[in-house]
């Protein structure tokens, strides 16, 4: 499963404090307070905790994140992920079962047509 | 299924609707949609209304606050400027939501 990442942060790791920074995709199965900046798609996976001013091309969650998310293509909340704050992203699935809590802006235009 | 309402696309409310089956939403709404079961906001519908029901589902345009007791669903082409308040979401991809959500209803 852990094939198409180039980088894992693996169960029994922790990050705290600091900036992740990259382009290459990157799961996260351990704790990580941090600050994210990626250029690829981030997964938070089961096990995965994080928090922390996040952006990325891509996300998926299917674990707990919570923090100020900017998304820049797609982000989508699996069943069974908890996720709290900000989330930014033009595109946003949500499946049955994910917990959100916060603010959702998606789109573009949508101040327009206020 | 026999006792739901529609109100079609040439149809224009302003003011409340209230009622217990299952409102079907193809045109026009300003004002409250309370309804003890499903209120369906169909993709040729304008809704301008605070909506609370059982289930919302949406597929057209609602701006206003809504609160689903037990499900929200915004499908594609759905797109709702305004809070949620709901145990169950469900976004699918191609719908567009701007606001608060609040799922804390189900955990009680």
């Amino acid at each position: 499963m852990a094939h198409e990442f180039a980088a894992v942060i693996g169960k029994n790791i922790t990050v705290v404090g600091g900036q992740i920074e990259g382009s290459d995709n990157l799961l996260i199965e351990g704790v990580v307070e941090s600050k994210i900046n990626l250029d690829a798609k981030l997964v938070v996976g089961a096990h995965g905790q994080v928090s922390g001013e996040i952006e990325a091309e891509q996300l998926e969650v299917q674990g707990t994140l919570d923090g100020n998310i900017t998304v820049l293509k797609i982000a989508t909340l699996s069943t069974a992920s908890q996720v709290s704050g900000l989330l930014k992203s033009p595109r946003i699935v949500m499946e049955d079962g994910a917990v959100f809590s916060g603010r959702l802006e998606m789109g573009t235009g949508l101040e327009k047509g206020r | 299924m026999a006792d739901a309402s529609i109100f079609g696309p040439g149809t224009v409310v302003k003011g409340e609707i209230n009622g217990e089956d299952r409102v079907f939403v193809r045109g026009k709404v300003v004002g409250t949609i309370d309804i003890d079961s499903a209120a369906v906001v169909e993709p040729s519908a304008f809704v301008k209304a605070k909506v609370s029901a059982k289930e919302v589902e949406i597929s057209g345009t609602v701006e206003g606050h809504i609160t689903g007791f037990s499900k929200v669903e915004i499908l594609p082409g759905g797109r709702v400027v305004g809070n949620v308040k709901t145990a169950r979401i469900l976004i699918s991809d191609g719908a567009v939501l701007k606001g608060l959500v609040d799922m804390d209803l189900g955990e009680g």
